[in-house]
């Protein structure tokens, strides 16, 4: 599935393969099929069955990381199944719960572990028949934030961006550099050991960035931050890619810090790809209800009141909690949703178009190939 | 009269570039595992790590060194007519002087190198670049071996320079680079044989401490193991090279060509044989670990 496009979208329909979302906007040359054997270049999956697949020349040379019916084995538990995923230039995001298989997908492209079955490209190179070649054009940052205690962050990040094959001086400059870029400038001669968490995370992309790798892995970046440091750790990474060039994959849990700072995704679930496609189409997904969510207050009864005085104005109103789903011609409606609040009295805390959200895509895809709503998944509130 | 600030503002360069991308070439695995070597040996010498981290590494050193120093300080005070300094400790057998020093930092130095990089989670790291797991256990090893080293030819590098400086060293040119060689073999087979039993070792578990533990325990054992099977049991006295006093130092002694005060009659060959067996045992079963290793978590 080509994420560089953005107009395309796909999302898994009833227990097929992820299907194109938005299909009048891919690049020619397009051909549909559904099924059968492909060149690389096809895009889409049949990680979750015989998928509609659309062919897209470009998706050749534009694909930053692709696979094909790749699937890893541990021992009985699979962790990737026949996962087709074909990942173009920006940023894009790795979503899963925990054991969805971001990990192992992350060690088959470095090159770390052997799957099973299917193979990898990552910059068209083969990671496991030239890893150090592929290994030598990426940055990576684990995800564990247990790092040397006596050592220095600039030495640690000099060190590393040596053995990734900067020569000595250029090591010792761009450190410095990629510390000050990521906020650490001051702090570069501080042992790690005395870092808080969200310093290690900086530094774990520093060291990530300061080699100039051409794609940078970033495995739950924002783990252990609080919602300020995640910010602006969200803020670092839209900033690297927009500045720098760099393309970044960057895997998380947590949908809403996609939703922020990626280009597309690339939603795991078990070790198969359920969801995939530009973010800004899979969430941008207006209908034409508005959604009223209204404050109560001690039991004022005001939000029953104006659900009964839409429907006795002949409108078709659901209620859910405190928010208020309208349905009908979106310009009339919000006049009809204005007169109401001011004929009841309610007060507004949020006024405006039903957006889907990712998660929102995320528990339909899952729901229709027969999983159960995502555990482990939440936004960044629920955390 | 100074300049005005017109005069200088063709000169004028921004000093701080920022982050940039970098066109220039890039090293190959080479220098990769070079870089990963030296990091380790700093590692273990506590170079740019706090002070705690230099003490064991200088107690070890200092221990190797103050015999051949105090020899090479009896030979430059006391004529040779009196005391000569060759009879005093020859290369070989000055070994047993410093014995201790040559265990302890055994005990010290591959746990260093290897557990703290799987404890920290420096592994994954160095993997996620050009290096593989064999480049980088090459690199560790040399670490391992280099640092070993410091213990094993330098105070023998000690002893030939002060001795020579003292007007008690080889005799000629030839005999001089002769027996640097022997010392440079001698020390090379003492750090390969300790070096791959404390990586075995160290492979086996992520806690330095047992690790450290485990390696001089090993070394003691074996002594144990070898004199029980051919005191106790009577088997053949090839059972000796169990002995990891023996087997290296043995072979250290036919290195030097002094074999008269052995206490074990063991064939060269066998020596060899055996000193070989112990290295290919200890770094097999490091690579076979770590071939095996999850490595990212």
């Amino acid at each position: 599935m080509d994420l560089t496009t953005r107009s395309r979208a796909h999302r898994v329909d009833d227990h097929q393969g992820p299907v194109p979302l938005v299909q009048q906007q891919v690049n020619k040359p397009t051909l549909l099929h559904m099924s059968g054997t492909r060149p690389r270049g096809w895009m889409g999956s049949r990680c979750a069955g015989v998928g509609l697949l659309v062919w897209d020349a470009s998706a050749v040379e534009k694909s930053v990381v692709s696979t094909d019916a790749l699937s890893m084995d541990f021992k009985g538990h699979l962790a990737l199944d026949s996962l087709d995923v074909n990942i173009g230039s920006g940023v894009t995001g790795l979503v899963g719960s925990n054991g969805a298989g971001k990990t192992t997908l992350f060690n088959i492209l470095l090159g770390l572990i052997t799957p099973t079955s299917g193979t990898a490209l990552v910059a068209g190179l083969d990671p496991i028949k030239r890893g150090a070649a592929v290994r030598a054009r990426i940055g990576f940052s684990p995800e564990r934030n247990i790092l040397p205690e006596d050592m220095q962050a600039y030495e640690f990040v000099r060190h590393l961006s040596q053995v990734r094959g900067l020569p000595a001086a250029e090591a010792r400059s761009r450190s410095s550099d990629a510390l000050w870029l990521v906020g650490l400038g001051e702090e570069r001669l501080r042992p790690l050991g005395t870092m808080s968490t969200g310093q290690r995370q900086r530094v774990k992309l520093a060291q990530a960035l300061a080699s100039d790798p051409t794609l940078i892995f970033l495995d739950e970046p924002t783990d252990g931050l609080d919602p300020v440091q995640r910010d602006e750790m969200l803020e670092l990474i839209g900033t690297i890619h927009a500045d720098f060039g760099i393309d970044i994959i960057v895997s998380s849990h947590v949908l809403e810090e996609v939703e922020r700072v990626c280009d597309s995704v690339v939603v795991l679930d078990a070790g198969r790809c359920v969801v995939t496609g530009s973010v800004s189409e899979l969430i941008g997904v207006i209908d034409t209800a508005i959604e009223i969510e209204l404050v109560e207050i001690q039991d004022d009864g005001s939000i029953a009141a104006v659900v009964a005085w839409l429907r006795d104005a002949g409108h078709e109103a659901t209620l859910n909690g405190h928010v208020i789903r309208l349905t009908g011609e979106s310009d009339e409606m919000f006049d009809v949703a204005r007169d109401a609040i001011a004929t009841i009295g309610a007060r507004v805390r949020r006024f405006g178009r039903h957006r889907t959200s990712l998660e929102e895509v995320f528990l339909s895809a899952s729901t229709k190939i027969g999983r159960p709503a995502p555990y482990a998944m939440s936004n960044r509130d629920e955390q | 009269m100074t300049d005005s600030p017109d005069a200088n503002a063709g000169s004028a360069q921004i000093q701080d570039r920022g982050y940039r991308t970098f066109d220039g070439e890039r090293n190959g695995v080479a220098a990769a595992m070079w870089t990963t070597m030296v990091q380790g040996l700093r590692s273990v010498l506590g170079i740019g790590r706090p002070a705690k981290t230099k003490i064991l590494p200088v107690i070890c050193a200092a221990i190797a060194f103050v015999v051949p120093g105090v020899f090479v300080g009896l030979a430059v005070f006391i004529p040779s007519e009196i005391l000569d300094p060759n009879e005093v400790a020859t290369y070989a057998d000055f070994y047993s002087f410093i014995i201790a020093a040559i265990v302890l930092f055994t005990g010290l130095v591959a746990p260093e190198v290897l557990t703290g990089d799987r404890r920290t989670g420096m592994i994954g790291l160095y993997l996620s670049t050009p290096l593989t797991r064999t480049t980088y256990l090459i690199a560790k090893v040399g670490a391992v071996a280099v640092a070993l080293s410091i213990v094993t030819i330098g105070p023998g590098m000690l002893l030939l320079i002060g001795y020579t400086f003292a007007g008690a060293g080889p005799g000629g040119l030839m005999d001089w680079l002769t027996t640097l060689a022997q010392i440079v073999a001698a020390g090379a087979v003492i750090s390969a044989v300790y070096a791959a039993i404390s990586m075995a070792f160290s492979a086996i578990t992520d806690r330095r401490a047992f690790a450290s533990a485990g390696t001089i325990l090993c070394l003691l054992v074996a002594t144990s193991v070898s004199a029980s099977l051919v005191e106790g049991a009577d088997l053949s006295e090839n059972y000796h090279l169990l002995n990891l006093f023996v087997a290296p130092f043995d072979l250290v002694a036919h290195i030097y060509g002094e074999t008269d005060g052995l206490a074990y009659d063991l064939a060269v060959t066998r020596l060899i044989l055996g000193n070989l067996a112990w290295v290919v045992a200890g770094f097999g079963i490091t690579w076979w670990r770590y071939l095996r290793m999850e490595v990212t978590r």
